[in-house]
């Protein structure tokens, strides 16, 4: 996406220009919608966190600095922070113990790979609101590093041991998930 | 670099996030250690299944087609002014520059402070100003009204200066020291090979006075030590930090010591006994006031600005200094911690300028500096805190010793 053409459409946008702001709208709206998917599970949850985040950006463009961060960071930083406030908003979700969890899984086990994809997808949504941002901004938005130390504010060091600690519950949750009876691995999680 | 080390930073390394010496020590211990080389394996598999799957489920939705005439219909209903005047004037481009307007301001002060430090005439001015801003200047005439002086740049007590001299004496200089905890004036007035070195300090809790003769002086106590030293190289001996005068006869040196309030005096002089005690009778307290500006160096043009230079150099400077560096932290934003920087620079310079307070002087731009950075970089609001803590701790540190 062209740098200039954006900077053009944050100021008409800043100015008024509705139509100026449907360009970013439109550059973004997937990205976004994505991100929230990912971070909330549920497309009806998603759509509206699509349209929060766009309405709170219009509010707060004035405020956005283009030398500062990417247009792209601070949007993002919006859509995290409106889901992460979201899901705390929601009443805490009862977590399966193990036993149950496998009996939920076990029929599907003749599938092979969704199987696979279906322990993962477990797992994914046992790892913390923390881990979980970290590999969603990776793995989906491919963020570097630092741009992901910019969208949570948080310095480089913990968006490195988040990462690491977020692979690591996989990799364990993954591997009880493969002995059953054994302890899903999820307790484990450390904070930091 | 061994096993556990080159484990944590396994993941860093696939991401290319370690520096180039961090990763030929890595890839130096992976051709070299299979274990490891497995973990490199199996954690490169788990994040490309990780990755594939997070990419496959967010392809399986798009944002809803309708999305942009319901948030328009939303937008519809925002205020419809969207510039905030003020604030975005202060946005570059500012004067055609890639400077925001803070920047300019920024640039424009240190230009305007290098310009004035590097001028010689300039700091001479300044210094006096700051000198007379942050203590009391104060000025006398001679007993015979021949003559007036000044001096300056004392906040602990009014001085005292001499209402009798004997026939023929004259105030031959001026000195003082002044330091967070002490200050003293010396005023030294000659007449040929006779002189009286007078100084006045204060700020200690008072020493005990010396052994010699006791004598009253205006109600209170005083010690008369006759031929304290007998030489130039015993006087100095005895007071390390006297000036010597070769003109000066100082085989008869006799001391005076007494005590005016909080004041601590004491009296060098190769005068009888009886002509020092009426000359310490006659000590006045100084006229404390304002130097006239035409006096500091001519600087007429200082009149408008002394306002100006009030608040800057003074607690109000520093004071508004802090409180805008803990806004630029809690709102995070760069400008109002350069701001903060900015306003605590004169408090700094003016530190600088005193025997004691230097390294105050040297470190609270530097905390200020860093609390500004941390504004702009979220990862290290913490060490924005800590440093704007010390800050404030050094600010509130020396009010308090200087009150």
């Amino acid at each position: 996406m062209n740098n200039m053409e954006h900077i053009q459409w944050i100021r008409r946008s800043r100015a008024g220009d509705s139509r100026a702001f449907a360009h970013l709208y439109e550059a973004y709206k997937d990205l976004v919608y994505r991100t929230a998917y990912l971070l909330l599970d549920d497309p009806a949850e998603a759509q509206d966190a699509l349209q929060e985040t766009f309405l709170q950006a219009y509010r707060a463009l004035n405020s956005y600095d283009p030398r500062r961060s990417a247009f792209s960071t601070w949007l993002y930083r919006i859509t995290v922070n409106h889901c992460l406030n979201r899901r705390r908003a929601r009443r805490p979700l009862v977590h399966l113990p193990p036993a149950q969890f496998e009996s939920i899984a076990s029929p599907i086990d003749l599938e092979g790979e969704i199987s696979e994809n279906l322990q993962l997808q477990r797992a994914l949504e046992h790892l913390s609101e923390k881990l979980r941002v970290v590999v969603v901004l990776r793995y989906f938005l491919d963020l570097s590093y630092a741009e992901m130390a910019e969208v949570l504010e948080i310095p480089l060091g913990t968006v490195q041991s988040r990462l690491n600690q977020a692979l690591q519950n996989l990799r364990r949750a993954l591997q009880a998930a493969k002995q059953p009876g054994e302890n899903f691995g999820l307790e484990e999680e450390v904070s930091e | 670099m061994n096993c556990k080390e080159v484990n944590g930073r396994l993941l860093s390394y696939i991401h290319g996030e370690v520096t180039p010496s961090e990763k030929r020590l890595i890839t130096a211990h992976l051709s070299a250690c299979l274990e490891c080389t497995a973990k490199l394996e199996s954690m490169e598999s788990l994040e490309s299944r990780v990755r594939r799957h997070i990419q496959q489920r967010a392809e399986r939705v798009a944002a809803p087609a309708s999305g942009w005439q319901a948030l328009q219909a939303r937008l519809d209903k925002e205020p419809v002014s969207r510039s905030n005047g003020f604030l975005s004037a202060l946005r570059p481009p500012f004067f055609g520059l890639p400077l925001s307007g803070w920047q300019f301001a920024a640039a424009a002060f240190l230009v305007f402070l290098a310009l004035f430090t590097l001028t010689p005439a300039a700091r001479a001015q300044m210094q006096a100003q700051i000198q007379q801003i942050a203590g009391g200047w104060f000025n006398f005439s001679s007993p015979d009204g021949q003559s007036q002086a000044e001096i300056g740049g004392f906040s602990a007590f009014t001085p005292y200066h001499a209402t009798y001299l004997p026939e023929g004496f004259q105030l031959s200089g001026m000195g003082g020291s002044s330091a967070l905890d002490k200050e003293t004036i010396t005023l030294g007035y000659n007449n040929q090979e006779k002189f009286v070195d007078l100084a006045q300090s204060a700020g200690t809790p008072l020493e005990a006075l010396p052994q010699g003769e006791h004598l009253v002086l205006n109600g209170s106590t005083a010690v008369f030590v006759e031929d304290f030293a007998r030489s130039a190289q015993e006087l100095q001996e005895k007071i390390p930090a006297i000036s010597i005068v070769i003109e000066y006869d100082y085989t008869h040196t006799n001391l005076l010591v007494w005590d005016m309030g909080e004041i601590r005096l004491q009296m060098l002089s190769n005068l009888p006994k009886d002509e020092m005690v009426r000359i310490a009778e006659s000590l006045a307290p100084m006229q404390g006031g304002r130097l006239p500006a035409a006096q500091t160096g001519g600087g007429s043009g200082w009149g408008g600005l002394e306002f100006l230079i009030i608040l800057l150099f003074g607690w109000a400077g520093i004071a508004l200094g802090l409180v805008l560096a803990t806004l630029g932290l809690l709102k995070r934003s760069l400008p109002f911690g350069i701001a903060g920087l900015l306003l605590g620079l004169p408090f700094s310079f003016y530190l600088l300028a005193t025997p004691s307070g230097w390294p105050f002087g040297l470190s609270l731009p530097l905390l200020l500096g860093v609390s500004a950075y941390a504004c702009s970089k979220p990862g290290r609001l913490k060490l924005g805190w800590i440093s704007l803590i010390l800050a404030g701790a050094i600010v509130l540190g020396i009010f308090v010793l200087t009150r």
